[in-house]
């Protein structure tokens, strides 16, 4: 199995999975989203709060504010030797207090521990007028997205199969399916329609080509074909902030690997040993 | 968070098994995993709710032991694994 980057830095990576499998590349996709744990709001505690919203409303939208997350110092609250009673070591906590009139926004949470500020200063909370007051205080904790969506670390997650776009000899150049493309991968070539190698990644297998060289008459194939390859695959991963992307992708990897490690485990302490030594 | 696992049944070229608290993440790259052995003959797993926990059926074929099958196609899954974090450490440090 092989990796190859187009783009790698903090917020986006770009990449293509090579040698893999649909099973494995969704496996991937399913851990990054669903299984990398960020911290998120869990727990507001409001001591004042005469806005238009409702408290509910106001810690679901305290919930959703990306908070910049850091895996080396927080574990998650079942595994804290607290006991899930909530600690510095599994907890972040926040304070805000405003008066309005203005809008309240994430800039106004103020971290108990400056690592974990919310990634972006102005996402709006809810607009106060006159006489209109917020003071609350919140608790962050540690989990997966699997728990809920607030604790995603990705937004765009996704990838596609490496389209594989073959022209045959019957191509007459007619430069209809150029046209028809909206994603620009072709070009009129002077016998037939040409790939443009540098677009191939962009072609999203819409098969508007084919369509169009069959519209021109060219009988019941298309003398363009769009195929795709079934052990490589396009990746686009974003983050939102919490954490960089690049460790994202490695503590999934991280979570597939401990997973199968301990099924081996298991299964070995099941048969005693002998199964390990019988198939290896 | 440790897997947990229940034997339901096991037999010389049959095994059914639960995963508690596992999902189509990590069933779905198992099962496939475990077709690539020429050994196994049957490998699904069924999850009868949304909720339930998935039950993994491997049946293999001539001599070949279905746990032991098991246990290859997670160290093949868990090698994979290691090629990527090797390759995504060599990436980041270009």
């Amino acid at each position: 199995m092989n990796i190859s980057f187009s783009r790698l830095d903090d917020t986006i990576a770009r990449f293509t999975l090579g040698d893999s499998s649909p099973a494995f590349a969704n496996a991937f996709r399913r851990t990054m989203i669903g299984e990398v744990p960020t911290l998120a709001i869990e727990e507001v505690r409001i001591y004042d709060n005469n806005s238009a919203l409702f408290d509910e409303m106001l810690a679901h939208r305290l919930g959703l504010i990306p908070l910049t997350t850091d895996l080396r110092t927080y574990v998650r609250m079942e595994e804290c030797s607290c006991g899930g009673e909530g600690c510095p070591g599994c907890c972040a906590t926040y304070t805000l207090s405003v008066e309005g009139p203005r809008t309240v926004c994430s800039s106004d949470l103020i971290p108990a521990d400056p690592k974990t500020a919310p990634v972006h200063d102005t996402i709006p909370i809810v607009k106060l007028v006159e006489d209109q007051k917020v003071v609350l205080e919140a608790r962050a904790v540690l989990n997966i997205g699997r728990e809920h969506a607030k604790w995603q670390p990705t937004l765009a997650c996704g990838y596609k199969s490496y389209p594989v776009i073959t022209i045959d000899e019957r191509c007459d150049a007619c430069g209809m399916c150029v046209d028809e493309c909206p994603r620009g991968v072709l070009a009129l070539g002077s016998r037939s329609v040409e790939i443009v190698e540098a677009k191939l990644e962009d072609c999203s297998l819409c098969k508007l080509c084919e369509k169009a060289c069959l519209a021109g008459g060219i009988g019941e194939n298309p003398a363009i074909h769009i195929n795709q390859d079934d052990t490589r695959y396009l990746f686009v991963v974003e983050s939102d902030g919490s954490l960089p992307v690049r460790e994202i992708m490695e503590y999934a990897l991280l979570r597939i690997k401990k997973k199968s490690e301990d099924l081996v485990d298991i299964l070995n302490d099941i048969s005693g040993g002998t199964v390990h030594e019988a198939s290896s | 968070m440790h897997m947990e696992i229940k034997i339901i049944d096991l037999e010389p070229k049959k095994a059914r098994l639960l995963f508690v608290g596992e999902d189509h993440t990590f069933m779905n790259a198992l099962t496939d995993e475990l077709l690539r052995d020429p050994g196994v003959d049957v490998a699904r797993y069924i999850m009868e709710f949304h909720f339930s926990d998935p039950e993994l059926l491997v049946t293999t074929v001539g001599d070949r032991d279905p746990l032991g099958a098991i246990i290859d196609a997670s160290r093949r899954l868990a090698g994979h694994c290691d090629d990527l974090l090797e390759q995504i450490a060599g990436a980041a440090s270009r």
